[in-house]
């Protein structure tokens, strides 16, 4: 109990409380303005903390990850925008509840889901970050393709109606995701000699176009307001009964959060994706889902707001960052000239358990400043569709131009629109292409990898204990639900 | 999620970099403004920032550092290539602004700026986990020649990559895949869960396994022994003559004036003399390199013309 | 044509453009066994098969259709109901008020690095507002402007983001 008693004495005798406060509502602000990641709203604060002592900007800036992650799905549920890429699953059930009015209740839960998933995320980096970080050396190549294919059978759930259309979406977004540098080669690829098409084309741009340039497009179609109830301007959460069902989603959430917010590479948004699919198919109504589920939004929300903390357990036992934000988080201990692996233990121990304490504030400081936030953004979005849409109009733009002040990037959430629009207009879901675009570079790139090291060989990927696992459960998955309706025919005949 | 970890923006540090661009008098100017592809905290950006806190003083001038990311450093060789050539603003060269000028096209290149001087050198070495059966290099290579050899590099077209490939050559072990990743974290797990032989990366990189001793260092790719690992042998005196000199400088616009590349001539070495920072850059194991600006120029192209042609002989590029 | 064979025959030609694309991927010596073609290929023929499936089904529906039609049954509405889809009734007009909405769009992205951020941005404002049915006063142009120094001052004064200052600024 060392590490609690000097976790809470720091918070006391540094500005921890402060800088948590701060951090999360910053973190809020930049996930909840489209095209800012929580890696860029981050990576604003980093020439900042030159000035503050190392556990101060280190708290800082995991307090804005924390707030970054969970202020994504403020726009996901209000104007059907994923602030984040990570709110992008939150996007399906969260918006239709605001459509049916909901709103208040719709960001009550992803709030309540958030404070969850954060408090346990916490938990897990502070009590079992060795035994979870052992989890994580243990996935080789092989296992990381296998984790993206399982990832990718969540496609058949996003897919709606047509099967058929699910997978052209998907494979579509995996087309977008071959754009740039070859993983093995370093040679280009579809980049049409532009520079700036050589690093990729970035999932947030795509998201950004596909859902809150469409949705513009498409509400200019139509003439007159579309009906929509109005929501009242004020925060609500779960009642005790709803709580109680949302209680196996948010378990589903942390889980798979912890898991996917360890292993370098996966990150939130597919953690999202993942921790909806399992609810669903764990949930007692399933047929809620898609049509305004409070469960549709407490998982995703629970499984990202994990990842905000167990995404830590890498960097620090290994000093390996797994995604852009812990990335720029290991920018700030190197800037303070600390080291961070396995001796981080040893030899900054304090700004180890300030971090922790420090995390700890920033859950509390969420539930406080979410809450406050609310009323007022809730407010903002009820004010007449043609000022409303014209502000969201203007904020994609400036929240876009943000990233890389690049006109090239406005050109692609634009053309990103186009495609979303046009997708919409043919029934095609756009939710698989989104999952393509995440997935595509983890699949390709390890299991070209596995295959050199296995000089091509492909029982590597059956020999591979973990990838042998996610394999068998992504075909049971896509055999359970595409064989459903296949034999549910095949019996109906005989019973007419 | 691809190669670039990092992906911010560009943030200038100070808003004293919009000082008026009036003043004509001698060199320095007031503000002298260093420009890196890395973002904040990255490499490149901790080295520039460090480095800065003394140059302030060696040249007289307040130095700001600036970063401007995107496009594996496209980005800022175009913000170079237009800016003024008045030795107001300067980019931290590594090898990585050759390779992408090769690579990819961009609009403007290694060509159109000027090498000023060289700083340091980072040293590459060769590291296997700590529980791996090879003790010495020659170890690693038998086991390749004899069955199969799993080499990380860390990125796909990389200095790293080029040195495995030539060392490969040079040893004849035809049975090395030579397997790339996404960056040096990635790559850290496979060496660590022994899915990975060895791994190939800069000293800095890899300290905090070092000291963890969770890796072991088998040699290392410059060209002497380096201070802070004496018992780790050079690659050349194994029998491979593979070296590599992953240099950390200077350029500037083309057409500088020659008071401001003396300036910065009389100023580096200073710098590197300078008793504090030097403790600093030795603890972080990078080693001092000044080269002068009629060496850098020539260094740079036959660095070029070496990464071009291998990179052109293994199909990558026409 | 329904909207399902538009979407098949955009599968097709998607993937056949995409897949010429992918043929012309020079190998190199640093090649892995899949090489960086190796995927587009199989996305690319992937595409055009399904983009084919599609088609076929909508061919079969269509007919399918046609004939329960001539057969004087009752008008197959559910299939029409449900081919509606998320774009209701707004038809080829409202394709084009979109087109609208779009040009305003690449109109910003045209005027913003000459005109500055807070001009360009007050303009998005104030011609979106507009489009969508604001009423014509004084009071879209002072929202507009309003809106304009709010975001001038969120992204560039508290986040630090420096968005295009313009040239307009030059003559002042």
């Amino acid at each position: 109990m060392d590490t609690l008693a000097q976790s809470i004495q720091i918070l006391f005798t540094t500005p921890a409380i402060l800088m948590a406060s701060v951090g999360v509502a910053w973190g809020i602000l930049g996930g909840a303005l489209p095209g800012l990641s929580p890696s860029i709203t981050m990576a604003l604060l980093l020439p900042f903390t030159y000035a503050l002592d190392p556990t101060s900007a280190i708290i800082l800036l995991a307090s804005t990850y924390v707030g970054a992650e969970y202020g994504g799905s403020i726009p996901a549920i209000l104007i059907r925008t994923p602030g984040t890429n990570a709110a992008a699953a939150t996007v399906i059930d969260g918006y239709e509840m605001n459509r049916k009015g909901k709103a208040g209740l719709a960001l009550g839960i992803s709030l309540y889901s958030g404070v969850i998933g954060s408090l346990f995320g916490l938990v897990m980096l502070v009590v079992l970050s060795e035994p979870l970080a052992r989890i994580a050396l243990s996935f080789r190549p092989p296992s990381y393709f296998a984790l993206g294919i399982l990832g990718l059978s969540v496609i058949v759930t996003l897919s709606g109606g047509s099967l058929v259309k699910g997978m052209i979406a998907g494979i579509f977004g995996l087309m977008v995701a071959t754009v740039g540098t070859d993983p093995v080669t370093g040679g280009n690829r579809f980049t049409f000699g532009t520079a700036e098409l050589l690093g990729g084309i970035e999932p947030v741009l795509v998201m950004v176009g596909l859902f809150a340039v469409s949705e513009l497009l498409v509400q200019a179609t139509q003439k007159d307001a579309p009906i929509r109830v109005e929501s009242k301007a004020r925060i609500q959460f779960p009642g005790w009964k709803l709580a109680k069902r949302l209680l196996p989603s948010q378990m589903i959430g942390n889980v798979v959060g912890t898991f996917e917010g360890i292993m370098p590479g996966a990150g939130g948004t597919v953690a999202s994706f993942i921790a909806y699919n399992e609810a669903k198919r764990w949930s007692r109504h399933k047929e809620e889902f898609g049509k305004g589920s409070p469960e549709g939004i407490a998982a995703p929300e629970t499984a990202n707001n994990t990842v905000s903390a167990t995404a830590i357990i890498p960097l620090l036992a290994f000093g390996i960052p797994g995604s852009n934000s812990t990335a720029v988080l290991l920018g700030g201990f190197l800037i303070h000239g600390i080291t961070v692996g396995p001796m981080i233990f040893v030899k900054s121990a304090a700004v180890v358990h300030g971090l922790y304490g420090g995390l700890l504030v920033a859950s509390i400081a969420q539930l406080a400043i979410g809450m406050a936030m609310m009323g007022p953004c809730i407010w903002l979005v009820n004010r007449p569709r043609a000022y409303l849409n014209a502000f969201i109009f203007a904020l994609i733009f400036s929240g876009v131009f943000s990233i890389h002040q690049s006109l090239f990037d406005l050109g692609l959430v634009l053309a990103a629109g186009v495609v979303g629009f046009i997708m919409r207009l043919l029934n095609i879901p756009f939710l698989p292409t989104v999952l393509g675009l995440v997935l595509g570079f983890l699949v390709e790139s390890n299991y070209r990898r596995a295959l050199v090291i296995s000089g091509g060989d492909h029982s590597i990927f059956v020999t591979d204990p973990i990838s042998l696992g996610f394999l068998t459960v992504a075909t049971l998955f896509v055999l359970g639900s595409v064989g459903k309706p296949f034999f549910a025919k095949m019996r109906k005949p005989r019973l007419s | 999620m691809k190669g670039h970890l990092f992906m911010a923006g560009a943030f200038a540090l100070g808003i004293a970099a919009f000082s008026a661009s009036a003043s004509a008098q001698d060199y320095p100017k007031d503000t002298v403004t260093l420009i890196t592809h890395s973002s904040v905290g990255g490499g490149s950006d901790v080295f520039l920032r460090e480095l800065s806190k003394y140059l302030s003083s060696a040249l007289g001038a307040n130095v700001i550092v600036e970063n401007v990311t995107g496009g594996s450093g496209a980005n800022a060789l175009a913000r170079l290539a237009s800016a003024p050539a008045d030795g107001s603003i300067f980019y931290a060269t590594t090898p990585t602004f050759i390779y992408t000028s090769l690579l990819s096209n961009p609009e403007a290149t290694y060509k159109d700026l000027e090498p000023v001087v060289n700083v340091f050198t980072d040293p590459e070495v060769i590291y296997t986990a700590a529980d791996s059966p090879y003790d010495s290099l020659q170890a690693v290579i038998d086991h390749a020649k004899a069955e199969r050899g799993t080499w990380g590099a860390a990125n796909p077209a990389s200095l790293e990559r080029q040195l495995l490939e030539r060392l490969k050559t040079a040893a004849g072990a035809e049975n090395a895949a030579i397997v790339t990743h996404e960056g040096g974290g990635d790559m850290m797990i496979n060496v660590l869960n022994g899915t990975l032989d060895v791994g190939v990366g800069e000293v800095q990189e890899v300290k905090s396994q070092l000291e963890a001793k969770q890796i072991r260092v088998l040699a290392t790719f410059s060209d002497e022994k380096l201070e802070t690992l004496p018992d780790v042998p050079t690659v050349k005196s194994l029998g491979y003559d593979v070296v590599a000199r992953k240099f950390r400088g200077i350029a500037g616009p083309k057409g500088l004036p020659a008071d401001v590349i003396a300036a910065w001539e009389k100023a580096i070495p200073e710098v590197l003399d300078n008793p504090e920072y030097k403790a600093a850059y030795t603890a972080s194991d990078l080693r001092p390199d000044f080269i002068p600006h009629a060496e850098y120029g020539p260094f740079i192209q036959s660095f070029a013309a070496e990464t071009e042609a291998f990179l052109k002989q293994s199909g990558v590029i026409k | 044509m329904t909207r399902e064979l538009v979407g098949g025959v955009l599968a097709i030609l998607l993937g056949a453009g995409y897949l010429a694309m992918a043929l012309q991927i020079q190998p190199s010596s640093l090649d892995d066994a899949i090489g960086p073609a190796g995927l587009p290929r199989v996305l690319g023929t992937a595409m055009v098969l399904l983009g084919i499936v599609l088609s076929v089904q909508a061919l079969l529906a269509e007919r399918r259709r046609r004939r329960s039609l001539a057969a004087g049954k009752a008008a197959d509405t559910a299939a029409e109901d449900d081919e509606a889809g998320e774009i209701e009734r707004g038809g080829l007009g409202g394709i084009a008020r979109a087109g609208g909405l779009l040009a305003i769009g690449i109109g910003y992205l045209l005027i913003v690095r000459t005109a500055g951020y807070v001009p360009a941005v007050a303009a998005l404002i104030i011609a979106a507002a507009l489009y969508g049915g604001a009423a014509l006063t004084w009071r879209v142009f002072a929202i507009g402007i309003a809106g304009a120094v709010f975001y001038y001052l969120l992204f560039v004064l508290v986040l630090g983001i420096p968005l295009p200052a313009g040239e307009l600024i030059n003559y002042f």
